[in-house]
């Protein structure tokens, strides 16, 4: 029901009730069914649920852990039910990724008139994050899985070994990995084109869609 | 997944030779977001609403969490599906899970709606090595 059928059915509300009802209507908002036309509406039965103090704001999953940002950075085992803070925080986190034991993010910093980005790494054992690299612009993105981290930072593709990065490739134009499965790699170009390549640089394929896709994954049987 | 207009809809390409191979329709919505995918499985936000589909043949289930607000994400893996959501009337707002693919595949054999059909699927072809010795394939 929109905040309007609300007014339209309370035609006798003042402004002042009106402005509480929208506040109360806007607390709630999310507070609806789910969408029923797209599929039937069932209750799951989740192995392990952990309850936060503020709401996930980006997530990230490998395996048995989920990576995510919940007023700091946190790992969390479903396999164990155990949490722990991720050292680490940043002014604007931008992108997270997990690869078994190792975790990454990026984080910018904006300027008046410039924008800073660095990505960090760290491991389960050694929370203690390295900055792996710093730019004075922002086009820093990462994916993981497996034993895979790669990022971009525009052009160029980087695959991270440890703490260390190494050349994979070099991209014709500003490209970010969308999704890593094995050795291989989902690029999205800027033109919107998509391109896969495998983790020591060979192109597989590009795909140049008619609309430019919202979002993509690389799952593992496609 | 591929907006155009008033529409979206989840595309399935196969790697091996750049073959669309499945295109479903999804709700017309502005707050559609793809999450994730693993194996046949995908997973998308309608509003606050996580979907999962079945790839292989359309059938879609809409995941229902007990006073669950804001922002939904989800990631599948190879174990099972990750999600989180907000809270009404919690002291603790956030929820972070984790369904085991056992019971994700229960989920999936809920009954198939009929209008989900595979509608229209483009040819897509290869149209010869780029300069990069890759091959780009698009919509014929």
């Amino acid at each position: 029901m929109s905040a309007e059928r609300v007014f339209e059915l309370a035609p006798h509300l003042t402004e002042r009730d009106r402005e509480i009802a929208l506040a109360l209507y806007d607390q709630q908002l999310g507070h609806v069914e789910p969408d029923a036309d797209a599929g039937r509406a069932v209750a799951p039965r989740p192995s392990r649920v952990a309850e936060l103090a503020v709401p996930v704001e980006k997530l990230e999953a490998d395996q048995t852990r989920a990576f995510f940002s919940s007023g700091g950075l946190r790992v969390w085992s479903a396999q164990t039910g155990r949490m722990r803070a991720q050292r680490g925080d940043c002014e604007n986190l931008v992108d997270l990724a997990i690869a078994g034991g190792r975790v990454a993010w990026v984080c910018e910093e904006q300027f008046l008139s410039s924008c800073a980005a660095t990505l960090k790494t760290a491991t389960l054992a050694q929370s203690r994050p390295v900055d792996v690299v710093k730019l004075k612009y922002c086009e820093l993105s990462v994916a993981a899985r497996g034993s895979l981290v790669v990022y971009s930072t525009g052009r160029k593709l980087w695959r991270l070994e440890g703490s260390r990065k190494r050349l994979v490739r070099i991209e014709p134009m500003v490209s970010r990995p969308l999704s890593v499965d094995g050795d291989r790699v989902l690029l999205e170009r800027r033109s919107g084109s998509l391109e896969v390549v495998t983790a020591a640089g060979a192109l597989i394929r590009v795909l140049a869609l008619r609309a430019v896709p919202r979002t993509l994954s690389l799952p593992e049987t496609a | 997944m591929k907006r155009e207009e008033d529409s979206a809809r989840l595309l399935v390409i196969r790697l091996r030779d750049g073959k669309l191979i499945r295109s479903w329709p999804l709700p017309a919505a502005d707050t559609l977001e793809f999450e994730s995918a693993y194996g046949k499985l995908a997973v998308y936000v309608v509003g606050i609403a996580l979907h999962v589909m079945n790839l292989e043949d359309g059938r879609d289930v809409a995941l229902m969490f007990p006073q669950q607000v804001g922002e939904t994400h989800a990631r599948l893996v190879a174990g099972g599906l990750f999600y989180s959501h907000g809270r009404a009337y919690a002291a603790r707002t956030g929820q972070l899970g984790f369904i085991p693919r056992s019971r994700l595949v229960e989920l999936d054999a809920v009954k198939a709606r009929e209008w989900r059909q595979p509608l229209h699927i483009p040819r897509l072809s290869a149209t010869g090595p780029l300069s990069d010795a890759g091959q780009r394939g698009g919509f014929a």
